[in-house]
C-alpha cells in the first residue's frame, strides 16, 4: 500500500495563484474524487498532482518522495493519467494506444516486442475490450475510447490512477460502465483519483471527496458525509438537496420541484 | 511476414527503377547492357563507363536519396506537430538553406561553397526558430515552433530576394533564380555520397525511436505520464529532420510538394502502423523523385527545373489519390 500526500499546496499561472493552500492524502485502494464548480481550481489540483506542474509552495509527495523531484520513469511507475481531451497526430490502433503504457520500460530504440503486447492484450481483456484490438481507436465511441485509456493505466501497472472527468460527454450507459470499472480497479487496491461535475457519482461510489471552492479545500471526508444538500447549494450556486432512499442517495435540485409543481398547476387548469 | 514481403518489393522496385533510369537518356542503353558493364566492369566501353558512373549515377542517386530525405522529414514532422499540412520546411530549413546558396552565388563561390553555406545557413534558421520557441512558456511549445519557424521561414525568404535585388540581372540572379528552382543537374558522386549518408544515419536514428516518435504525437502532458521526456525526443528528431532537409537543398535545390504529399498520402495507404509508413514513406519519396527526375532527363534535352515537373506531375497524380483514398 502507498500514499500519496498533498501539503500546502498552492498553485497557479504566471503570478496568479488559482489553488491556495491544500492539505489531504490518499491510499492505493481508494477512490478520492474532487468536485468543485468550473473554475474553482480543480483542474489546476490535477495536474499539480500529475506532477505536470510546479507549485508556487507545498509539495505532492509520494511515499513520502516529492513527485516533482523524482525522474519521469519513477512518477510513471507510481502513477497513471488518463486525459480527457485526446487528440493524436497519427491514428493508433486500439492496441498500440494500450502498449503505450510500457513505453518507459523499454529502450530508447525500442518498439513494442511481443511481452509488451502480451500486456496490452491482458489489459484490454480485464476490461472486456480485446475484441476492440484491432480496431482504430480514432473511430471508437467517446465510452470505448476512455476505456481504452484506462486500459492503458493498466497497462503502465501503477498503483494511483489519475483521471481528468472520466464520464464527461459519455452517454448514462457509459458514465456506468467507467464508474464500475472504478470501483473493480479500487478493489484490486489501485488508487483512483478523479476530477467530476457529478456529486452523485461520488455518492454512488462512497468515494473520499474533496471540495474546492474559489482554489481552497472547504471539505474533505467520506461522500456521504461531505456531500449535502447546504455544500452542493453553495458550491453550484442553486438549490439541490440531498435525498436518501434506503441508504442510496441522489442529489435532487429544487428545479425539479418547480417544474413539477408548474405542470400539476397547468394540468389542474386545462 | 508481410512486412518482410513488403520491403523485398521495395527493394525490387528500387533496383528495377535505378536499372531503368539508367538506361534512359540522350544516349539510351538497353538494361541487359548495363548489366553486362556492371558485372564486367573491364569489358565496358570508355564512353559507356563515363555515362553511368560519373553522369547518371550520381544523379540517380541523388535523387533517391533527396527524395527520400524530404519525404521522411515530412512524416516524423506531421506526426510530432500532428498536422498533416505541415512540411518539413515548416521550421525554416528550406528557406535559411536556399539563402544561403543564393549568397554563395552572389559572392561568386565554388559549387562546394554552395552546398556547404547552403547547409550550414539551413541548420542556423532551424537553430533560431527552435530558440525563438523555447523562450515562451512551455504550455504551447509546439504552436512557437510553428509560429517560429514561420517567422524564420519570412525572414529567410526576404533575404532571399535581397540577394536577388543586388544580384547582376546578366549572369548571377538567372544562376540563383535556376538553383532555387530545384535541380539534380549538377549531382556529382561525392554530393550523392554525402546525402546518402545524411540519410542513412539519420533515417537509421529516426527508424530505430519511431515507438517513441509515434507517442510525441499524443498531448504534451500525455507523454509526460507514460514516463518520457518529449522535449529530448522533439530535440533529437528536429536535430535530424533539419540535417535531412538542409542537406537536400544544399545538393539539389529547394524542391517543393515531396516532403509535403509523400507521406500524407503514404498515410491514406496506411493509417494505423507508424512504422510501416515510415519508411514506406521513405522508398516512396525516393521512388517518387528518382521517377520525376527520370522522366525530365527524358522528354527534354534542355535541364527542367525540378521543384517545376515535381509539382506538374505530381498534382494530377495524387489529386486521383486524394480522391480515391477520401
Amino acid at each position: 500500500m502507498i500514499t500519496m500526500e498533498i501539503k500546502n499546496l498552492s498553485a497557479g499561472y504566471g503570478n496568479k495563484t488559482i489553488i491556495r493552500d491544500i492539505n489531504f492524502s490518499i491510499r492505493s485502494g481508494e477512490i478520492l474524487t474532487l468536485l468543485g464548480a468550473n473554475g474553482q481550481g480543480k483542474t489546476t489540483l490535477l495536474k499539480n498532482m500529475a506532477g505536470f506542474m510546479k507549485p508556487f509552495s507545498g509539495t505532492v509527495s509520494i511515499e513520502g518522495e516529492d513527485i516533482r523531484k523524482m525522474d519521469k520513469k519513477t512518477l510513471a511507475g507510481y502513477l497513471a493519467y488518463v486525459p480527457q481531451n485526446h487528440v493524436t497526430g497519427i491514428a493508433f490502433t486500439v492496441r498500440d494506444m494500450v502498449v503505450l503504457g510500457r513505453i518507459a520500460k523499454c529502450s530508447f530504440y525500442a518498439s513494442p516486442a511481443k511481452k509488451d503486447y502480451e500486456e496490452a492484450n491482458r489489459s484490454l481483456e480485464r476490461l472486456g475490450l480485446l475484441h476492440l484490438a484491432e480496431k482504430n481507436y480514432q473511430e471508437l465511441s467517446g465510452g470505448e475510447q476512455r476505456l481504452v485509456l484506462i486500459a492503458r493505466a493498466l497497462t503502465q501497472d501503477t498503483k494511483i490512477i489519475l483521471l481528468d472527468e472520466p464520464v464527461s460527454n459519455l452517454d448514462m450507459g457509459n458514465q456506468i460502465k467507467v464508474l464500475k470499472v472504478l470501483s473493480e480497479l479500487s478493489d484490486k487496491g489501485i488508487g483512483i483519483i478523479v476530477s467530476s461535475h457529478f456529486p452523485e457519482h461520488s455518492l454512488w461510489l462512497n468515494a473520499l471527496t474533496v471540495i474546492l471552492r474559489g482554489g481552497t479545500l472547504t471539505d474533505y471526508d467520506r461522500a456521504e458525509k461531505v456531500i449535502t444538500g447546504e455544500t452542493l447549494s453553495d458550491l453550484y450556486g442553486t438549490p439541490i438537496s440531498v435525498r436518501n432512499n434506503n441508504g442510496s442517495r441522489y442529489c435532487e435540485p429544487l428545479f425539479v420541484q418547480e417544474m413539477q409543481n408548474k405542470f400539476k398547476n397547468t394540468g389542474e387548469s386545462a | 511476414m508481410t512486412s518482410v514481403k513488403e520491403k523485398l518489393i521495395f527493394l525490387f522496385l528500387v533496383i528495377a527503377s535505378v536499372l531503368l533510369a539508367l538506361s534512359i537518356g540522350r544516349y539510351p542503353l538497353h538494361p541487359a547492357e548495363i548489366i553486362r558493364a556492371l558485372i564486367n566492369p573491364g569489358e565496358m566501353d570508355q564512353t559507356t563507363g563515363i555515362i553511368l558512373f560519373n553522369l547518371r549515377l550520381p544523379r540517380i542517386l541523388a535523387a533517391f536519396f533527396v527524395g527520400a530525405a524530404l519525404s521522411l522529414s515530412g512524416a516524423v514532422f506531421q506526426t510530432i506537430f500532428k498536422n498533416p499540412m505541415v512540411s518539413p520546411s515548416v521550421l525554416g530549413a528550406s528557406s535559411g538553406a536556399a539563402f544561403g546558396a543564393a549568397l554563395a552565388i552572389l559572392l561568386g563561390l565554388g559549387q562546394v561553397f554552395i552546398q556547404f553555406f547552403s547547409f550550414l545557413t539551413g541548420l542556423g534558421a532551424v537553430m533560431i526558430a527552435v530558440l525563438l520557441s523555447s523562450l515562451g512558456k512551455r504550455k504551447s511549445r509546439n504552436l512557437l515552433l510553428v509560429l517560429s519557424g514561420m517567422l524564420v521561414n519570412t525572414f529567410f525568404t526576404s533575404l532571399i530576394s535581397l540577394v536577388k535585388y543586388v544580384a547582376d540581372p546578366q549572369n548571377t540572379l538567372p544562376t540563383i533564380t535556376y538553383w532555387l528552382m530545384g535541380s539534380l543537374a549538377e549531382s556529382e558522386m561525392h554530393k550523392s555520397i554525402f546525402m546518402g549518408v545524411v540519410v542513412l544515419l539519420c533515417g537509421t536514428l529516426l527508424y530505430l525511436m519511431r515507438w517513441r516518435i509515434a507517442a510525441l504525437s499524443l498531448g504534451e502532458d500525455e507523454i509526460r505520464s507514460l514516463g518520457i521526456d518529449p522535449r529530448v525526443y522533439r530535440f533529437i528528431v528536429i536535430v535530424c529532420t533539419t540535417l535531412l532537409t538542409s542537406a537536400a537543398v544544399s545538393i539539389s535545390g529547394v524542391i517543393g510538394w515531396v516532403g509535403l504529399v509523400v507521406p500524407h498520402i503514404v498515410r491514406l495507404w496506411i493509417p494505423n502502423n507508424f512504422s510501416r509508413m515510415l519508411w514506406t514513406s521513405v522508398f516512396t519519396g525516393g521512388l517518387y523523385l528518382l521517377l520525376i527526375d527520370t522522366v525530365s532527363r527524358a522528354i527534354t534535352p534542355l535541364e527542367f527545373p525540378l521543384g517545376i515537373l515535381t509539382s506538374i506531375i505530381g498534382a494530377p497524380f495524387f489529386a486521383y489519390f486524394l480522391l480515391k483514398e477520401s
